[in-house]
């Protein structure tokens, strides 16, 4: 499969910081998730105040915001096909989150309201940062050859974070946010038992049988270029678990136990079944013998552009690793020859933890100063200051992203959505975007003349179906046409 | 935090450019400790507020 689909979604936690004597502090569970969800709802809102188009959920873009469990509010890009469109995405939503917060601000109540982009709280919570693309029938049969790289892969997508003291009083560095909130290696569940494949049956399309694979594993980057490699990684290797190039065998002997290793240590070694031998290998290791694998095929296969951009920055990457020192359980950064802080989640923050600690910052400091990093708020965002301050990688310019916050992409069924809601928008008609693939436009019903399914003096019906099933079919005349017909009788 | 924190700009200077556009050495040197500079103020700030209490307001209900 050439051409695949894909998309992502950010569960954001919204924070309300207040001067210590009007603190409130919310006794109970069900307390404080009203308070969390009054919060999102009034967020999502916000988000129809700004001049946007929206239906319902669903944005002018083609992306969608809505409050998901927990209180989060959340926001899933459209359907992209190149990684650039999916990272310029992606950051869309976490300017229009923050701009909503920004408008919900009341001096009296919400003037200290933060909306952070990380997957854990200090109290063992998490929420999620999830990764779906478009599979053949064929790369699904074949997933769990895909577990090694998925394992191993947090070494360069990892969002790090300063652990919470265990009880052998053990106080360093994690590579991975997530790593620790998964158990096994598959379950339909996203919460409570998570598996490093999420296997819930529900699918976004069913096209050509081909199958959506929800990835709940991965951090939400703050960095462009991490968040791009992360994604453009794993489409090189779609591309080749379809060709069947992941076909000998490779197995971790424990790939849940693994994941929580390599977090805790970049260098920790990870038992593994290949070429019917039992092998210790590092993250390191494997994600060397996966690019091999990528590089050997693409030698064969000229890679599109895009793909050789990914595959030259895998490698660029991974060769920096190989220069990297680091103490996590002491946090140090002992080494970064190839200035890695400018590109990867995890070593940037470690670098800015390191540089605090070795200047007298005790350890709740430390810990403040790791969720300072994921503030959306470019006042206050530690990864945001140190964008301004150009300590980081750009990979997207802000007019692409302030283009990607307006408009869908123009290669996808997104298009079709987004349009949709776009010249709906404002129009006397009602418009259900059910799901990712059905789209209905009513006659609004206070009109007296459309409350009957079929009107008779304009001799029309009141409502109509768009359907998306095609995720690549980005337009289509017809149906824009009608629709134009529909809201000029109704609208 | 405080929110009438306002980003503040980094001091931009003239940097004398070399014929081939890049510049020279010692102010690129300058440039990054100016950087690195506003960072540690930055951090700083971050680092007075920083408590329990900013802790204890962070928890979140789980989420998927």
């Amino acid at each position: 499969m050439r051409q695949r689909i894909f998309g992502t979604e950010c569960e954001y936690a919204p924070v309300v910081h207040r001067p210590p004597e009007c603190v409130q502090a919310q006794e109970c569970r069900e307390d404080l998730l009203a308070h969390q969800k009054n919060i999102a709802v009034r967020i999502v809102a916000a988000a129809r105040g700004l001049s946007l188009a929206v239906a319902g959920e669903y944005l002018g873009n083609g992306g969608r915001l809505y409050v998901d469990r927990g209180g989060h509010p959340e926001y899933a890009t459209p359907e992209c096909r190149s990684v650039e469109d999916l990272v310029a995405y992606e950051l869309a939503g976490d300017r229009l989150v923050q701009e909503s917060t920004e408008t919900i601000a009341d001096p009296q109540e919400m003037l200290h309201l933060h909306v952070y982009k990380n997957n854990v709280d200090c109290f063992g919570h998490t929420y999620g940062g999830h990764e779906n693309y478009l599979v053949s029938s064929r790369g699904m049969e074949k997933i769990s050859r895909l577990i090694p790289f998925l394992v191993t892969r947090q070494i360069y997508a990892g969002a790090g974070k300063a652990m919470t003291r265990d009880q052998d009083g053990m106080f360093g560095f994690q590579i991975s946010q997530r790593a620790d909130f998964f158990d096994c290696t598959y379950s339909d569940r996203t919460s409570e038992v998570r598996g490093i494949i999420n296997i819930r049956k529900r699918e976004i399309t069913r096209m050509d049988q081909a199958r959506r694979l929800h990835l709940i594993i991965g951090d939400s980057n703050m960095a462009q270029f991490t968040l791009g490699l992360k994604i453009g990684t794993l489409v090189l290797m779609l591309r080749l678990l379809e060709e069947g190039e992941l076909d000998e065998e490779f197995e971790l002997v424990s790939p849940a136990a693994a994941l929580k290793a390599v977090s805790r240590d970049l260098h920790a070694g990870v038992a593994a079944q290949r070429h019917g031998r039992r092998t210790v290998y590092t993250a390191l290791d494997i994600q060397t013998i996966c690019l091999e694998k990528a590089l050997r095929f693409y030698a064969a296969h000229p890679p599109g552009p895009e793909e050789a951009q990914w595959l030259d920055r895998w490698v660029q990457v991974l060769e920096g690793m190989k220069h990297l020192k680091v103490r996590q359980s002491e946090m140090v950064l002992e080494k970064d020859d190839n200035d890695l802080k400018r590109k990867i989640d995890w070593i940037l923050k470690l670098w800015l933890l390191d540089r605090s600690r070795s200047k007298g910052a005790d350890e709740v400091q430390l810990k403040s100063l790791d969720l300072k990093y994921h503030d959306l708020n470019p006042a206050s965002g530690l990864y945001e200051r140190c964008l301004v301050l150009d300590l980081v990688d750009r990979l997207i310019p802000e007019k692409d992203i302030a283009k990607a916050r307006r408009e869908p992409p123009d290669n996808t069924r997104a298009r079709l959505r987004g349009m949709v809601v776009q010249q709906t928008f404002g129009r006397n008609v009602a418009v259900e975007v059910e799901n990712w693939e059905r789209i209905k436009v009513r006659a609004r019903s206070n009109d007296p003349q459309a409350r009957h399914c079929f009107n008779r003096v304009k001799c029309a019906v009141n409502s109509m179906g768009i359907c998306l099933d095609d995720p690549f079919r980005a337009d289509d005349p017809q149906v824009m046409a009608e629709l134009r017909e529909f809201i000029q009788r109704w609208g | 935090m405080p929110e009438s924190r306002q980003i503040k700009k980094s001091k931009k200077k003239n940097v004398r450019k070399k014929e081939n556009g890049q510049a020279a050495p010692e102010q690129l040197s300058r440039e990054k400790k100016e950087k690195l500079e506003d960072l540690d103020n930055y951090i700083e700030d971050v680092l007075e507020e920083a408590g329990e209490d900013f802790l204890d307001q962070f928890k979140q209900i789980e989420g998927q």
